[in-house]
């Protein structure tokens, strides 16, 4: 359970179902490890969109915007959209279905949302602590996995108060809130999950399976609303994120030549010692 | 006194030439590469861009969805499709009938330290369960063996070096089914140096890849300072039948 660590949400942008004004994003994706993978020129990126509002809060059927293009049509909640778009910056906005961007209000907007080639960002359309609809711009961690782990990334995108995250009984990630993520990399297996209040054993969600594959960042997303009982998961798994093995110790030994000298060095030892002696003998004799 | 030089030269060079060879061990290349072992990166596959469980389906703009708000609608974006996923197929046992090799495969994964796991019993070999299988169709499938024990004496894998190109390995897979590969490479690389991205790749060819250690064995805790490396594809039905 090491290597844990959280971040800030994004960004909140919240919107009332009226409100228009479009909030500039200095947000860049610039984690992009994919960016170093020597591909030139024009990239593509990859989007995942997820309708985490609660049904029956005014966005049951939407449709998502980039600028005038349609990103996703008659989005419901709890659907995960995954898409590759070009590289880019887009304004992104989420219309009640059938409205557009020529003439209609959107229901929640993100302007400028810098999307770099190779980056891997999701969006959600989720509730923020209060209830109120906000739109979030995550940046999926696709770096390599160590060899025999599983990244694990939480999401608190829920009209809930700070949680904390448990596997197998143990609290894995402590004290999370909206609209923060934490991410701790787990030895790769499956593990009975649960949401609790913070500091509490108060279970707010699961226990559910959890299944965590070696190599895959596994990102869960807590969504929905207390005060309505509709708390939710939602899972995303990003794959082919596998490190190799450090290497392969195959051996113990027993059959080895010794790391002491070998035998014909020895051989080839007594031999000079042999002559020397002999040589040195001799020279005495001469010498007398 | 030309004897005496001699014998002198004798008595410190040999034991000098012997700490020369080995320290020859920690080259920066293979010390040994018989036949080419096909690695990720001549091969063809697209596959190795981590993936929202994605694949490398289409790659237009072009709507397939329904379109309710009308023809006239521009879209952008296109959906990735979660990565079909094929069951793994785990070998459970090899055969090496050139060197009279038939040996249990355990599934194995990494120790502590990021390596292979070896199975403790050196009769037995490990397949790496993080990496390909034979039922993927691509991609490395990894096999480790011992060449011997701490006192078990040798191991399974004690004599892969002496494989050669065009020799036959087969896999007994977990349903029964039997997989042929002939050896294409025979390699012995430092093991500082061990390209494990490749050797391990999920990606690329299909193959098989047989890894033991061999070469001088340091008893201050290193073990062996090579890996011996074997490479091999698999036959096609025309050439098995």
């Amino acid at each position: 359970m090491n290597d844990s660590r959280t971040t800030r949400g994004r960004s909140a942008v919240r919107r009332g179902a009226v409100a228009a004004a479009a909030l500039a994003l200095p947000f860049g994706l610039s984690a992009a490890p994919a960016l170093a993978d020597g591909h030139g020129g024009d990239m593509d990126a990859t989007v995942s969109v997820l309708h985490a509002i609660p049904e029956g809060s005014g966005a049951d059927v939407v449709d998502v915007y980039a600028g005038d293009a349609m990103l996703i049509d008659n989005f419901t909640p709890g659907s995960l959209e995954t898409l590759t778009v070009p590289e880019g910056t887009y304004d992104l906005a989420v219309f009640a279905d059938g409205e557009t961007p020529d003439g209609g209000t959107a229901v929640l907007e993100a302007a400028g949302v810098e999307v770099p080639g190779g980056a891997n960002a999701t969006v959600t359309a989720n509730l923020d602590a209060d209830g109120n609809p906000a739109l979030n711009v995550y940046v999926n961690d696709i770096s390599e996995v160590a060899a025999g782990e599983s990244r694990l990334t939480v999401r608190h995108i829920a009209a809930a108060p700070a949680v904390d995250v448990r596997a197998d009984g143990a609290v894995i990630i402590e004290n999370l809130v909206n609209p923060d993520e934490a991410i701790v990399a787990v030895p790769a297996g499956t593990y009975s999950a649960d949401v609790v209040l913070a500091g509490t054993d108060t279970v707010a969600l699961g226990p559910a399976d959890l299944a965590l594959d070696e190599g895959t960042n596994t990102i869960v997303y807590a969504w929905g609303s207390a005060e309505a009982g509709n708390l939710a998961l939602a899972t995303q798994v990003i794959d082919g994120l596998d490190g190799a093995p450090t290497g392969v110790a195959a051996g113990g030994g027993s059959t080895a030549a010794t790391d002491q000298l070998p035998v014909w060095t020895a051989g080839l030892m007594a031999l000079g010692a042999l002559g020397a002696v002999g040589a040195m003998t001799r020279l005495s004799r001469n010498r007398a | 006194m030309l004897v005496l030089i001699g014998s002198l030269v004798l008595l410190v060079g040999a034991p000098l030439a012997w700490a020369g060879f080995v320290a020859s061990g920690s080259s920066t290349e293979a010390v040994e590469t018989v036949g080419e072992r096909p690695t990720s990166s001549t091969s063809a596959s697209p596959s190795d861009q981590p993936s929202n469980g994605s694949t490398d389906a289409g790659s237009t703009d072009t709507d397939t969805g329904p379109d309710v708000a009308g023809p006239d609608v521009t879209r952008i974006g296109t959906p990735v499709q979660p990565r079909s996923t094929i069951e793994p197929m785990p070998p459970v046992r090899v055969a090496i009938d050139k060197l009279g090799i038939n040996a249990p495969v355990d599934s194995v994964g990494v120790y502590d330290d990021g390596s292979v796991e070896i199975p403790d019993d050196v009769a037995r070999v490990g397949w790496y369960r993080f990496g390909s299988d034979p039922a993927q169709g691509q991609g490395s499938t990894v096999i480790v063996g011992h060449r011997d024990g701490f006192d078990q004496g040798r191991g399974a894998f004690y004599s892969i070096s002496a494989l050669d190109v065009g020799d036959e390995v087969s896999l007994e897979l977990s349903d029964g089914a039997l997989r042929n590969y002939e050896v294409v490479a025979r390699e012995v690389i430092a093991k500082d140096i061990l390209p494990t991205s490749d050797l391990f790749a999920e990606d690329g060819d299909e193959r098989l890849t047989l890894i033991s250690c061999i070469g001088y064995f340091d008893r201050g805790g290193d073990g062996y300072r090579e890996n011996v490396v074997v490479t091999a594809v698999p036959v096609s039905e025309e050439v098995r039948s």
